[in-house]
């Protein structure tokens, strides 16, 4: 046979038809087959690894949020503190920086104040209060550079020691400047010039601009401080005499001349007026942003919180000791940005946050110590707060410094330079630098702390941010003010896709379950073959359509008819099994007859109800909730019996079908086979109608009982009413899921093989009796992953959330409040949040949960899913 | 216990009912004019507009204290009657010019006994700006000189030189002399009205059966063709069709090959085994990923970061200004397609296991490559079931909004993402989605009650689109499954 075979390949056209038979595929053809195939191999593999991509990617932006931080030592070479340039000996008073951290400046006790380029190292030309001006104390105001000294002739003055930034004319530039590289630095007379990116020579010098000195007492200022708000600065100091002195500077500048007039408000109180302890010296005064309280703080940490009234005068609202552990003593303060909260650090190596928080009502505020930062190694002796955020850099006298974030309580880096304490240390203001200053010498970091205020706490733990009575879940990504600071708690947000997910289950499940069995095992298969579609229709209607009706249309007419809503979801379905009963008294023959007419007395039964229990709803909204629902709801009427009823009405239903269950059925077999049709139907009907009395008087009795111990659901499940609330988005997300759970139970129903129902209906059982103890078992595991895929479009449903849940991000169980879930929070903030912020890794790790939420469900349902199939096919 | 299911199904059935009928009747009836009606209160006040709805609410202490006497005793009847709550109107009075208010509620204890009349003469304006106007012709100017002085002559006129609302674009200097409608309104004042700025005047009280259907039709042509007017609360919806529709077609261009491909390999090239079921789980898993995962996935990789490197490759004269680094058309087809492709996939893997082996295995027989065999005897049988997917794709892609939040619907795009100007197809605009068009009607509307007719009629819209296109998934699973059905050998 090979032989003919080649013969014929041999021969060619020497077939019967004269067409050539080729035994092998022509190239052209083999080359399409691999193209093809390896077309298709690189398309359907880069196509499933595009969808993989999805959840990596999420993770890949989300992911720096949690990566380590930390501070390394920065290759700036600095001389000594600048102390030559003032008299030796001289103390630090204060220190700072520049916005592109290249000078730095510091405030030294003989009233020099000296300036050092941290480009080289080298020092700029000094600049000097004035003769005989040697400060004991100052201040800055941060921000726009506002600056108070106090002297010991008991004189104050205030002034201005601010950043100026020029631009040098092309023609200006001197040649020592031209071989500038792009990003150089360099000293240059007073100040310090640097080629910027656009090729600008940007010079940079700071001016000080000083107001006259304002005599305010005789002894010495021990402490002062300084906020700054619009054309007025408010100066509090303490003089050694015990005297406190307020002062509101507010400027004037003439318009025409330019002249800067001052007037000047406040008073002196003697402290021992108020209240402080005369024996104890006051070392420290500190007031904070609103300039209406004021903390005096004595050497051994005793705090005095005086609070400023309506005519200016202060009085003592509190008295703390601010360093409360043993062998410890105050050693440093710092206000944080935003002067709302005192970092104080002790000669113990602590660290503690303070904030005042609103006392009770009439009360006045009260100190807290809300944070304990990590213990440093030793005495902590200087602090630096940045001006934007809570990131505080803290100086110990061993020569450590350690960065922290406030709020989150993390360390965020820490590293020790050989030699003496440090005596002032100071963040940049873009928070890219620390700057230490010590008797030795002084050192700087580079910070490298992208994400400082977030991590696995402050994201999914309580957090106590500040002016909070205490630690709490909050999200709330941005406000008006400027001292604001963002609070990424995700579990608000998680709770609301919770909350959202329970409520539309509560009202979906049942409907889709329900239909779904009525749908696989009594209805006939050619009425089956068109209902299907149509539920499942359902699931292709647009979120955005069920959002837009729930929250213009359904959520404004609910609010008017709360009660009589409620009365028909409850009552209703008892007026169905009434009209059942009734069904069942027909005639047998005619029972028979009418069968397919079911939907219909389904319907009057249901339309019977929902009429009857509406025009009951007046009445029981003045019997059981005062008349007013609204009022009853906000706590202001009635008591909470009515709510315990509503509550407690499903839970007696269930125990007195159980107990009929128990008792009833087992009399009613026994008795049973002897009686005609119609008797036994009477005595069902009057099964029925005790249970329903049996079930309302138990519901009302605990309702009264729990009442009457104390308890009341107002406050947990219910609460004040809002028109979008839980309730509304329940019902249409439930829309939303009906037709998912629906489909899928009823292919799991369906899927369970007819023998076995056709033997249990042989045997003697009833429909229902066959689909409860012979088609649901096996099919329940795919029942439950139709719930979880139900679930798992639930928790990542966002236009409907969006619409009618209000959108507020709070934990309240309230049915008839709102919330905001992780999607719809996606929806309204991540087009605002700026690439690669804080903010903008919170939303993707937000998405991400999702993702694995429904991720996890989905994966479980499928596993589920598959297993059922196979039991199924063995069944 | 039958019943209780029964009751289940009843429900679910009702519900869809009630669902599409409220949204198919409240769309229809919308554009249908209402009568106007003048309503002289007791406080002597003249309210005239078109009643838009009405309600009974639970009147608070304040209503009832400042009244007295005909208007007190009205009130209680009616509290009485009704059980503690008072009849109300919502009326639509336009004029926002003069009032400040486009609706008013007006009490109907508040209205004078035969207080309520339809006068012949009120006319309804649709205008440019400012919404609708509600009034009387008293005159007919032209460049400022009456020409016409009664309600009559003025009207046909009227109806003589207008020629809808003038194009903005227009060269006004080419046009006759400047005409306007000088028009009275309920509270005694008179305002001309330029005809340039009216889109559309009728007499509502006047007009017979043919002439509400007329205006009906010309409602619904303008609602279909032209632009939004008045922060997209008047006018038409046609940017968003177009919008919706471009949008649409891309992701399919862009879903289908990938998503037929992928199913190919899965189901005639990949060998069976551990890891292509896992593929598969991870699949069908991602069908039920939520939509807005995937929009906040395009926002970062397509607009943010393939996008940003495409401004910084070729558009970094324009930067800062973001070209393809921000929301656009194709960024959303783009993350459309990634979100349907699971759906694509599933259909045509089904569509794939539904062709017989034995049909595979004559081609094998026959000599045929395994391409051949797929493109010959494999794909024409699953066609249908392709196409099925493809639609069902659509349909999803077509109502889905919160992932085009983030990656490009935006509220108002005058600019097409498909025009006559080179290169035609701008895959970098943004562009309006009917979805998020409701979204954005109903919610972030200033004058929400006025657009309320326009976001029922877009939500009908939509409905029926995508309700097109399911039933033109099922026809079509249909027809694959008769003409398939017992063709195994």
């Amino acid at each position: 046979m090979p032989g003919m075979a080649q013969d014929a390949q041999q021969r060619g056209g020497g077939t019967i038809t004269g067409r050539t038979i080729r035994r092998k595929p022509s190239r052209q053809v083999l080359l399409g087959d691999a193209v093809a195939g390896k077309l298709i191999a690189a398309a359907g593999i880069g196509g499933i690894a595009a969808v993989a991509l999805v959840g990596l990617f999420l993770l890949w932006v989300a992911l720096p949020l949690l990566v380590p931080t930390g501070i390394e030592p920065a290759a700036v070479p600095l001389q000594a503190t600048g102390a030559a340039a003032a008299a030796p000996g001289a103390v630090i008073l204060g220190q700072g920086m520049d916005e592109y951290a290249s000078v730095v400046w510091t405030v030294f006790d003989d009233g020099t104040i000296a300036l050092r380029s941290l480009a080289d190292g080298k020092a700029l030309p000094p600049l000097h209060l004035g003769p005989d001006a040697s400060p004991t104390a100052f201040a800055a105001a941060g921000g726009e550079g506002h600056v108070a000294f106090g002297f010991a002739d008991g004189s104050i003055m205030t002034g201005v020691l601010e950043f100026s930034t020029a631009y040098l004319a092309s023609d200006e530039v001197p040649a020592d400047l031209q071989d500038l590289a792009v990003g150089e630095r360099r000293a240059w007379q007073d100040g310090l010039v640097e080629l910027t990116q656009e090729r600008q020579f940007r010079l940079l010098r700071l001016e000080l601009g000083l107001d006259e000195r304002l005599p305010v007492g005789d002894g010495p200022i021990l402490g002062l401080d300084l906020v700054h708000a619009g054309d007025a600065a408010t100066v509090v100091a303490v003089d050694a005499a015990g005297v406190l002195h307020d002062r509101t500077l507010s400027w004037k500048v003439n318009m025409m001349t330019g002249e800067r007039r001052v007037r000047t408000r406040g008073g002196d109180f003697d402290l021992a007026g108020l209240g402080a302890d005369a024996d104890r010296r006051w070392l420290r005064v500190l007031v904070d942003g609103t300039s209406r309280r004021v903390l005096l703080v004595a050497g051994d940490g005793t705090a005095l919180l005086l609070v400023r009234g309506e005519d200016g005068a202060f009085s003592l609202a509190g008295r703390q000791d601010l360093v409360p552990e043993d062998g410890a003593e105050l050693s440093a303060m710092v206000w944080l940005g935003g002067r709302g909260t005192l970092l104080v650090g002790d000669t113990g190596g602590g660290l503690h946050a303070w904030f005042t928080v609103q006392g009770g009502p009439g009360e006045p505020p009260l100190l807290v110590r809300a944070h304990a930062l990590e213990r440093g190694p030793a005495a902590v002796t200087a602090l630096g707060a940045s001006l934007r955020t809570r990131i505080v850099a803290a100086g110990y006298r061993d020569g450590t410094v350690r960065l922290y974030h406030v709020t989150s309580g993390r360390l965020l880096g820490s590293d020790r330079r050989e030699g003496a304490g440090v005596t002032a240390v100071t963040i940049a203001p873009r928070e890219d630098l620390i700057l230490a200053s010590g008797q030795g010498g002084a050192a700087a970091w580079r910070i490298d702390a992208p994400h400082p205020e977030t991590s696995w706490q402050t994201l999914f733990r309580p957090v106590w941010y500040e002016g909070y009575p205490g630690p709490a879940h909050v999200w709330q990504s941005s406000s008006g003010s400027d001292s604001f600071e963002p609070k990424y708690g995700l579990v608000p947000l998680i709770f609301g896709t919770l909350k959202a997910t329970f409520y539309s289950l509560l009202f979906g499940l049942p409907i889709a379950l329900l239909a779904a069995m009525h749908t696989a095992e009594f209805l006939h298969r050619k009425v089956r073959a068109r209902v299907k579609p149509v539920i499942e229709t359902m699931a292709s209607l647009p979120s955005v359509v069920l959002g837009f009706l729930g929250a213009l249309v359904l959520a404004p007419a609910i609010e008017g008819v709360v009660v009589q809503v409620l009365a028909v979801a409850v009552g209703a379905p008892f007026f169905v099994l009434l009209t059942a009963h009734g069904w069942q008294m027909l005639p047998r023959t005619g029972a028979a007859r009418l069968e397919p007419w079911r939907p219909v007395g389904v319907l009057c039964g249901l339309a019977a109800g929902a009429a009857a229990m509406w025009s009951l709803g007046a009445p029981l909204e003045r019997l059981l909730f005062a008349g007013d629902v609204k009022a009853w709801l906000d706590g202001r009427v009635g008591s909470g019996i009515g709510g315990w009823i509503l509550l407690l009405l499903p839970a007696a239903a269930f125990g007195v079908a159980w107990a009929n269950g128990l008792w009833g059925e087992g009399l009613l077999r026994r008795r049973g086979p002897g009686w005609t049709p119609l008797r036994l139907a009477v005595l069902d009907l009057g099964r029925f109608l005790a249970g329903t009395a049996a079930v309302v008087a138990l519901a009302v009795f605990l309702a009264w009982m729990l009442d009457g111990v104390g308890f009341d659901p107002r406050g947990s499940v219910y609460g004040t009413y809002v028109q979008r609330n839980a309730l509304v988005v329940g019902v249409v997300m439930g829309f939303a899921i009906i037709p998912i759970i629906y489909s899928i139970a009823d292919d799991a129903l369906t899927a369970v093989p007819d023998h076995l129902r056709a033997a249990s209906l042989g045997a003697g059982a009833t429909p229902w009796q066959t689909l409860v103890r012979v088609v649901v078992p096996p099919a329940v595991s795919g029942l439950f992953s139709a719930v979880m895929i139900g679930v798992g479009r639930a928790v990542g449903e966002t236009m409907i959330v969006l619409m009618a849940a209000g959108n507020t991000p709070i934990l309240d169980f309230n049915i008839f409040n709102g919330f905001r879930t992780l999607s719809a929070n996606l929806a309204v903030e991540l087009p605002e949040a700026v690439q690669n912020s804080t903010h903008y890794r919170t939303l993707f790790l937000a998405a991400l949960t999702l993702f694995a939420m429904t991720f996890v469900l989905n994966t479980v349902a499928e596993v589920v899913r598959l297993h059922f199939r196979r039991k199924a096919s063995r069944l | 216990m039958v019943w209780l299911t029964a009751t289940g199904l009843v429900v679910g059935l009702l519900m869809v009912a009630a669902l599409v009928g409220f949204v198919f009747w409240q769309g229809m009836v919308t554009f249908w004019p209402r009568p106007v009606v003048r309503l002289e209160l007791r406080d002597g006040t003249v309210v005239v507009g078109e009643v838009t709805r009405g309600n009974r609410y639970r009147p608070g202490p304040e209503v009832l204290a400042g009244l007295d006497g005909a208007a007190r005793a009205a009130a209680d009847g009616q509290l009485a009657q009704q059980d503690g709550r008072l009849q109300r109107r919502l009326v639509r009075t336009g004029n926002f010019e003069l009032t400040g208010e486009h609706f008013r509620w007006v009490d109907d204890f508040a209205v004078g006994q035969q207080g309520e009349s339809r006068p012949e003469w009120a006319l309804v304006f649709e205008r440019v700006a400012w919404g609708r106007f509600y009034g009387e012709p008293v005159a007919f100017l032209a460049d400022g000189e009456v020409v016409a002085g009664t309600a009559a002559e003025a009207w046909r006129l009227f109806g003589e030189h207008h020629r809808g609302a003038a194009d903005p674009h227009a060269d006004a200097a080419e046009s006759g002399p400047d005409y306007a409608l000088r028009v009275a309104t309920a509270g005694g004042a008179e305002k001309d009205l330029p005809l340039g700025t009216i889109v559309r005047a009728y007499a509502a009280n006047q007009l017979d059966w043919g002439g509400q259907l007329g205006l009906y039709l010309a409602r619904w042509g303008e609602f279909l063709s032209a632009e939004p007017r008045e922060a997209n609360s008047e006018g038409g919806v046609f940017p968003a069709i177009f919008g919706t529709v471009v949008m649409t077609l891309g992701m399919t261009i862009l879903v289908v090959p990938f998503g037929v491909m992928s199913a190919l390999y899965l189901r005639e090239y990949a060998k069976a085994g551990v890891l292509t079921s896992l593929v598969r789980i991870a699949i069908n898993n991602l069908a039920g990923v939520p939509s807005i995962v995937f929009g906040v996935f395009g926002l970062g990789f397509f607009c943010y970061i393939v996008g940003g490197g495409i401004d910084q490759a070729f558009f970094g004269d324009r930067l800062p200004t973001p070209t393809f680094g921000t929301g656009g058309v194709m960024w959303a087809s783009l993350t459309l397609a990634l979100l349907t492709l699971p759906v694509v996939i599933v259909a045509t893997e089904e569509a794939l296991a539904a062709v017989p082996t034995s049909m595979r295995e004559g081609s094998f027989a026959c000599g045929a490559t395994k391409w051949q065999t797929i493109r010959r005897v494999v794909m024409p049988r699953a066609l249908p079931g392709v196409m099925t997917g493809a639609i069902l794709a659509m349909a999803r892609g077509a109502g889905e909004v919160a992932p085009l939040m983030l990656v490009g619907a935006v509220k108002l795009a005058p600019d097409l993402p498909l025009d006559g100007t080179w290169p035609f197809f701008h895959p970098e605009r943004s562009f309006m989605h009917l979805g998020f068009h409701i979204y954005d009607l109903g919610f972030q509307s200033q004058n929400s009650e006025a657009a309320k007719p326009m976001v029922f009629t877009t939500t009908m819209l939509l409905i029926a689109i995508v309700l097109f296109l399911n039933a033109a998934a099922i026809w079509f699973r249909s027809r694959l499954a008769r003409k398939f059905s017992g063709s195994k050998f």
